[in-house]
């Protein structure tokens, strides 16, 4: 039991919160100014890895010769002239920036919790997070309720902490953007494998693939 | 004996040998390293153990806190004076309302004390609002706040001696998030609501919870009728997937990469998603957006929405994702919108929003407007240098609406878009426009 807690602890401790406020993008970071670059040196024909919002060692490689090629400094480093010169603007920096960590962080739960799942099952489970933040009976935040223990497997076993693709990205901005294919529900449970006698008593107002949302 | 023998007897011993050695610097490395990871284990153990014990002693001590703001509020004779009091009683609520949610507990069972804490600072936000625009506190005002002191009052109480005698849940136990004990088990919510319902109008408030659909009209449509439809908006076979209950009843159906959901009553779309053809990004030049504004028009009218303006726009994901909102006249009516999505490389419509329409659209009698564009203009801070106004019936509160002049600026770099009362010559609503890669919003 006590081997469970540290465990789950440790997995809180290493979450570390994914809003870039820093106006340049290098090594190591995450999220959707990522997924610019990564788009953009794909078009330019620098980079052959996925675009998946993590900027590793294929991206830095790939950045250092996009910067090399047109004569710009080749430290790795997105700043504001590199990003110019791709062709993009970096919302880092800019007030949109927690917006973007919101994207993100929901994009983690819903791949998290429903990859594999049909696009719109995808962003039902961003939905009803957003429906339980604007709920009196659940924290306030996207990140209150993500994070409120016990409430999701995927953080409890550590799968939010995958980087989503670009589905998962596409379906929480889509429920960030109002859609609601659960029509208000604040709780959803695979009825393979649910056991809570609550919730199996709550009625279901709707099936997307293996998930039954009440 | 054999030379080939002779080095076999000292080299296999030897190289024996040589494994044991490794395995033990092996074995103690594996020792230590697994001393560390226990040690760190308690370590963390204890760090969330105590946070946890945190938690309890300061949710205890805010909703005590909050007890103490309500009799006080209570006492205070001046606006001033209660508009203070309210102040503390939100800020109360709100620490109250975060420490809750990480008590490690079943927090099904606690739902509706959580709603209950969240609602106080809601309805002591929106009172205080109420006192600010001049409305003195009325005999329901004295009524609802004598509840909440009693009731606040009893789980101050309660959570006091939980934090004194260790009642909170410690951190070690096991426990399910969605267990709730046996009174509870049938059905989801208990019979006896447990705390007073707070009549008030704030965007946590029960009647936001169950606000109907007033945009919902006409008969009940059949399935067949549904899939009709749906196929003509889809362009191409759709099959059934069900029935959505719930606030709007809606017939679901879907197509190779395209979802769609239309209203029982009235058979009206609630929502069109289809995958786009393009991942095309940034902000389209004048020409391109136009375009893509007379389609989402054209499409709007198709589905019998006839006097619609474009507001925002924003572009992701290949798509021009455009807010169109209802236009009475010369009045912009906010509330009634609806998104519509447009295929960037396609010019189609590949989506649309109708649920905030569909929400809030009714007849409505509009006031007139007492003031003059120029008397309202003199409510605008000197600080924004005007560029166009308009007339706006905007949301003031969750259920309420007023009819606003727009005035849209700039303070400094800023963009600004600034309502003031038409009637009352109040100052409702300020909004700060924000312009990124994927278009502009308004926060």
């Amino acid at each position: 039991m006590k081997r469970r807690i540290a465990a789950m602890i440790m997995i809180a401790l290493l979450v570390v919160p994914t809003v870039v406020l820093a106006a340049s993008v290098g090594y190591g970071a995450r999220g959707d100014d990522v997924i610019k670059i990564q788009k953009a040196l794909k078009k330019w024909g620098y980079y052959s890895g996925s675009v998946d919002g993590i900027f590793g060692s294929g991206t830095l490689a790939a950045v250092k010769s996009f910067q090399k090629k047109n004569g710009l400094k080749a430290d790795g480093v997105v700043g504001p002239a590199t990003a110019a010169k791709m062709g993009i603007t970096l919302s880092s920096g800019s007030s949109s920036g927690t917006t973007t960590g919101d994207v993100y962080l929901l994009a983690r739960i819903i791949y998290g919790e429903a990859r594999g799942e049909p696009y719109k099952g995808q962003v039902a489970i961003g939905a009803v997070v957003l429906n339980r933040v604007k709920s009196a009976s659940f924290p306030n935040t996207i990140a209150g309720v993500i994070y409120q223990r016990g409430a999701f497997d995927a953080v409890s076993d550590g799968q939010i902490n995958l980087a989503p693709d670009a589905t998962a990205v596409r379906a929480a901005r889509d429920a960030l953007n109002g859609w609601d294919p659960t029509n208000g529900c604040l709780f959803y449970y695979n009825p393979k494998t649910a056991t809570s006698r609550w919730m199996l008593a709550r009625p279901v107002l709707l099936r997307i693939g293996n998930h039954a949302f009440c | 004996m054999n030379k080939k023998v002779k080095i076999l007897a000292w080299t296999v011993p030897a190289l024996l040998c040589v494994a044991l050695a490794a395995a033990v610097v092996w074995g103690a490395a594996q020792k230590a390293r697994a001393d560390e990871m226990s040690a760190l284990s308690e370590e963390y153990v204890a760090l969330y153990v105590n946070s946890c014990a945190r938690c309890a002693q300061e949710l205890a001590d805010s909703v005590d806190a909050m007890s103490v703001s309500l009799e006080k509020l209570k006492a205070t004779g001046s606006t001033a004076g209660r508009v203070f009091a309210l102040e503390d009683i939100v800020r109360e609520s709100a620490e109250a309302e975060k420490l809750i949610s990480r008590i490690p507990q079943s927090q099904v069972e606690s739902m509706e004390l959580a709603a209950f804490l969240t609602r106080i600072g809601d309805w002591a936000r929106s009172l205080s609002r109420r006192l600010l625009m001049g409305e003195a506190i009325g005999e329901k005002d004295t009524a609802q706040l004598d509840s909440l002191i009693a009731s606040v009052s009893l789980v101050a109480e309660r959570f006091s001696s939980m934090a004194a005698e260790g009642g909170f849940p410690s951190g070690t136990e096991e426990y399910d998030y969605y267990d709730v004990s046996d009174k509870n088990e049938e059905g989801g919510e208990p019979s006896e609501p447990e705390y007073p319902t707070l009549l008030y109008d704030g965007p946590f408030s029960e009647a936001v919870e169950r606000a109907e659909p007033l945009g919902v009209t006409g008969e009940e449509g059949s399935e067949d009728e549904a899939k009709r439809k749906a196929e003509e908006i889809v362009g191409a076979p759709v099959s059934f997937d069900g029935r959505t209950e719930g606030t709007i009843p809606t017939y679901d159906f879907s197509a190779e990469g395209a979802d769609i959901s239309i209203t029982v009553r009235g058979l009206n779309v609630l929502y069109f998603m289809k995958t786009p053809s393009t991942d095309i990004s940034g902000i389209p030049d004048e020409a391109e957006y136009e375009g893509f504004v007379a389609a989402g028009e054209a499409f709007l009218r198709k589905l019998g929405y006839d006097s619609m303006a474009p507001s925002y726009a924003e572009f992701t994901d290949g798509t021009a994702l455009i807010s169109y909102v209802w236009k009475r006249g010369e009045v912009f009516v906010y509330n009634d919108l609806v998104k519509v999505r447009i295929d960037r490389a396609t010019g189609e419509p590949v989506g649309l929003d109708a649920r905030n329409y569909l929400f809030s659209h009714r007849e409505r009698t509009f006031p007139e407007p007492t003031l003059s564009e120029d008397e309202a203009r003199s409510a605008v801070s000197e600080n924004l240098v005007i560029e166009s106004s308009g007339l706006a019936l905007i949301p003031v509160t969750p259920m309420t609406e007023a009819l606003c002049y727009e005035f849209r600026g700039r303070c400094g770099s800023r963009e600004f878009v600034v309502y003031v009362n038409a009637v009352t010559g109040r100052e409702e609503r300020v909004f700060m426009v924000i312009e990124d890669e994927n278009g502009k919003s308004a926060v």
